[in-house]
């Protein structure tokens, strides 16, 4: 389980009041949940502190009751861009995590192919990141997340670079990857109806501190279809966080 | 295919002109026509290859590869260490403005007219741009690159290796597709100085006795060499670094 107890987190460099205040949350081991908020909400803050990459001033960030400041390896962290290295192929690339974390080479030999096929790309192993497509790339990208070997995926706004028709599909693939890998995913989006479709529950920031997350459960069974999200419900749901995001747009 | 065509005409229609003009002239001690140039290379061929140009390319050879020792050192210290790079860094760019080939002369007053003086030259001009071009590189990673790989634990050696080193390399090639010609230029010059072979000192010997022609050949033969090095690098490169940059 992961838990945000009374954070409160201020940017060193910058305009000096507070991201977060006396911040709780907590998410339960295998959810699939969003964190949606406009542009600049500060949830892309909020990963960056459960990567380490930021210092909070205040509080704890804990994975099964540890502070996250005496751990490690315990979140793989998904960029919005895949960062594919282009001088490795894309087995070396979804090694990365594992050379980095000194594993027996034939061992992440072995965990590359089995996590590439996964992710429905075996064949490319020897291919470089040029010569695969955005959705492609991001499905590299996925399972090089995957053999960072945490139970806590964080994946930040993964498909916005890319058009339409691949997201949706990489949405769908992407919930289907959930269903087969059972790990914890936390996924950052400014898409509600992406939210909607993916994930269990959606966590809407706003305000500025951020003192309070608020939560709206998805109630749909999976796995999901698009169809769906026709159900007036979940229009409805669609609809109401619409608003909220607005109303916070502009009182930004 | 196109550009390279038209480049190829032009440098004809440029020595078509020279022609022109040398013939105009037609005073072989103030303009020598190309075909006199080739005569010249002709009939001192064996003396400029076996003498002259080894001697120059000695000086070249060691002198690019002290700087490439110092360079890369230069900029990985940097790297590891801020303030030194705080202290070295402003004083390298500002000192690539410095024309180092005028230094000679003090240089043979400390050295005499040795290979060491030479040397030096060449290490002078060559240095500062491997240092600020490969340390260009190595700092040319994205931010977000690195965060990445420090997520999965890595540490300042890992993220240097696993991915300074080959972002730093195709500025590694560009400082070299720079600097060695410019190693040949220099090594040259300084032999106008004082020396005892070289393909500088053979210009100068011949610029003495009135033999322009003599004096322009080996001037041809370290454009060519200039040239073929950088085809050499070029052809290097594209072995070594086949992505583009976009990390």
């Amino acid at each position: 389980m992961l838990e945000f107890k009374n954070v409160k987190f201020i940017y060193k460099s910058g305009v000096k009041e507070p991201i977060l205040e006396n911040l709780s949350f907590k998410v339960e081991d295998g959810e699939f949940i969003s964190i949606v908020g406009s542009s600049g909400s500060g949830k892309t803050t909020i990963f960056r502190i459960l990567n380490g990459l930021e210092d909070i001033q205040e509080g704890s960030v804990e994975i099964d009751g540890q502070d996250i400041r005496g751990l490690k390896n315990y979140s793989s962290y998904m960029p919005q861009k895949d960062l594919l290295l282009p001088w490795k192929t894309i087995e070396k690339n979804v090694m990365l995590p594992m050379s980095i974390q000194k594993v027996d080479k034939d061992l992440q030999k072995e965990r590359a192919i089995e996590m590439l096929k996964q992710v429905g790309l075996e064949e490319y192993a020897n291919k470089y990141p040029k010569d695969l497509s955005g959705g492609m790339r991001q499905r590299v990208a996925f399972a090089r997340t995957l053999c960072a070997g945490a139970n806590l995926l964080l994946l930040d706004e993964p498909f916005s670079a890319l058009d339409y028709i691949t997201r949706i599909s990489l949405q769908e693939w992407l919930m289907k990857q959930w269903l087969d890998v059972k790990k914890t995913i936390v996924f950052i989006t400014h898409d509600v109806e992406e939210a909607i479709f993916l994930s269990e529950k959606i966590y809407v920031v706003s305000g500025r501190p951020i003192t309070d997350i608020e939560i709206k459960e998805v109630d749909l069974p999976y796995p999901r279809t698009r169809e769906m999200l026709l159900d007036p419900r979940i229009q409805r749901l669609k609809e109401d966080l619409i608003d909220k995001l607005r109303t916070t747009e502009e009182e930004e | 295919m196109k550009k390279r065509l038209l480049a190829v005409g032009f440098g004809i229609f440029l020595i078509v002109l020279w022609y022109v003009i040398a013939r105009i002239i037609d005073t072989t001690f103030i303009l020598p026509t190309p075909f006199e140039v080739l005569a010249a290379i002709r009939n001192n061929f064996r003396e400029i290859m076996t003498v002259h140009f080894v001697a120059t390319m000695r000086v070249v050879l060691i002198g690019s590869l002290i700087s490439l020792v110092l360079g890369l050192g230069f900029a990985t210290a940097m790297i590891i260490n801020s303030s030194l790079e705080k202290a070295i860094y402003p004083i390298l760019t500002i000192s690539q403005t410095i024309p180092s080939m005028c230094l000679t002369p003090i240089l043979v007053m400390w050295f005499g007219y040795t290979v060491t003086t030479r040397v030096i030259v060449v290490v002078l001009m060559t240095f500062f741009s491997i240092t600020v071009n490969v340390f260009d590189g190595f700092n040319a990673v994205r931010v977000e690159t690195r965060e990445l790989l420090s997520t999965y634990g890595a540490n300042r050696k890992q993220i240097f290796w696993t991915l300074q080193v080959p972002t730093a390399l195709p500025y590694f090639f560009t400082a070299l597709k720079v600097s060695i010609p410019w190693a040949v230029v220099a090594a040259s010059v300084s032999e106008w100085f004082g020396a005892q072979a070289g393909l500088g000192h053979f210009s100068k010997e011949r610029m003495l006795s009135l033999d322009v022609p003599g004096l322009l050949a080996p001037l041809v033969v370290v454009s060519i060499t200039a040239l073929a090095i950088t085809e050499l690098i070029k052809f290097i490169e594209r072995k070594v670094v086949t992505w583009e940059n976009d990390i």
